[in-house]
């Protein structure tokens, strides 16, 4: 069991979405400390992940809720435009029940995590997609 | 039957008539009228005048064969009422000196005699007099007759007073449920409009405290979005190799730090502001 968990973490391709470069860059380290990820590509300009979408695959998809230009929700309708069977980790730091209520009924939407995100919450996320 | 027993049943008919007649008065014009229309056929005078004394005031009717005067506006009373008033005793005399108005009843030289009666009626006082002579002789057995018309006639006297002053009272009333009805109005449209600036003052109320929770929650979120930054980084600090630190960690940091204090300082201004508007209003 632990071992399989440990291969899917590996073999993940990860697309990070905030428009905050530091925020990427901490989850991209945090990965890397949890050895989590095989690719990982982060985006500062969402309408730039929704376009790669298709070649690069990913299996999951950490996406802001608060950003400029299209935010999160906007993000996830355009997705249902393309062929992907990416899943998604709403990464906020909105506490509103609201916003989680409305993220549930994105059959992709797999989690819903606070920022600031830590190894503990890595290792949440990686069990969530193991268990969808 | 004797004579005086025929003209006591034929005044007496006449006196049922002329009670039937004075119930039917609406008003003391009226009443007046009747009583000169229908009293010559119960005595003769040459002047018959009733003059009746309330707290309030004097009304007086004088009745002669040509005409009624009816007077309700404090007229004055003669020398010989004044002393009826006082003393109340009957009196019959020799009346040659001429006090009547001579456009009312001419004193002749036939024996002219002045009679004179006082009646009480709880608060009234009533002085009846009556002015004869040879040709229109008055005479002591029309006595009991004249006291059954005064009765009649101040029964209905009061009567119509009483109907006046009723009516008077209730023209008072309405005069004062109108204007309270006036007032209700009044004061309904006052609390209508309180109402109206009560709700609008809410409105405004709810307005404002949504702006303020949203500007409340837009701070926090503000304020969450740098520092979840920092954490992050102190997060991972320890896992970072002495490049990563100095090229990015550090600068990332200093960044949110930076950030963090420009949100702060934004919301301290913004709330300044607000209070300052509160402060206006």
């Amino acid at each position: 069991m632990i071992q399989s968990l440990e291969k899917l973490k590996q073999k993940l391709d990860i697309f990070l979405v905030d428009d905050q470069k530091i925020t990427n860059f901490i989850n991209k380290k945090l990965m890397n400390i949890s050895g989590v990820g095989q690719q990982i590509y982060d985006f500062i300009n969402p309408r730039k992940a929704l376009e790669e979408l298709e070649i690069r695959k990913p299996h999951l998809i950490l996406l802001d809720l608060n950003m400029p230009d299209i935010d999160g929700w906007e993000f996830l309708e355009q997705m249902k435009n393309y062929k992907t069977t990416a899943k998604v980790v709403i990464v906020t730091s909105s506490t509103s029940k609201l916003d989680i209520q409305k993220a549930k009924k994105y059959d992709r939407v797999i989690h819903y995590l606070i920022k600031p995100l830590n190894t503990h919450a890595i290792e949440e996320l990686i069990i969530a997609y193991e268990s969808q | 039957m004797d004579i005086s027993s025929i003209k006591y049943r034929i005044t007496y008919d006449a006196f049922s008539k002329f009670s039937a007649s004075i119930s039917k008065a609406e008003d003391i014009e009226t009443l007046a009228e009747i009583v000169h229309k229908k009293s010559k056929y119960l005595f003769d005078y040459k002047l018959l005048r009733i003059a009746i004394n309330t707290r309030e005031k004097v009304t007086v009717l004088n009745f002669t064969a040509e005409t009624a005067i009816y007077c309700d506006d404090n007229p004055s009373l003669y020398a010989y009422e004044l002393e009826l008033l006082d003393n109340q005793i009957p009196f019959c005399r020799k009346q040659e000196e001429k006090i009547f108005d001579a456009q009312v009843v001419q004193v002749t030289n036939m024996n002219p005699l002045l009679w004179g009666w006082h009646f009480q009626y709880n608060n009234l006082n009533v002085c009846a007099s009556i002015l004869a002579d040879d040709s229109k002789k008055f005479v002591k057995s029309d006595i009991e007759i004249l006291t059954l018309l005064v009765d009649a006639v101040i029964t209905k006297f009061k009567e119509l007073q009483f109907k006046k002053e009723l009516e008077h009272k209730n023209q008072n009333l309405k005069e004062a449920f109108l204007l309270i009805e006036k007032k209700n109005i009044e004061i309904s449209r006052i609390v209508d409009n309180q109402k109206t600036i009560i709700a609008t003052r809410t409105r405004e109320l709810l307005r404002k405290n949504y702006k303020l929770l949203k500007i409340s929650k837009l701070n926090a979120h503000n304020v969450r979005e740098p520092l979840s930054r920092i954490l992050g980084i102190v997060e991972i600090i320890d896992h970072l190799t002495t490049e990563e630190l100095h090229s990015e960690a550090l600068a990332y940091l200093k960044e949110s730090a930076q950030e963090l204090d420009c949100t702060l300082q934004q919301i301290i201004e913004m709330s300044t502001k607000e209070i300052d508007n509160f402060a206006l209003e």
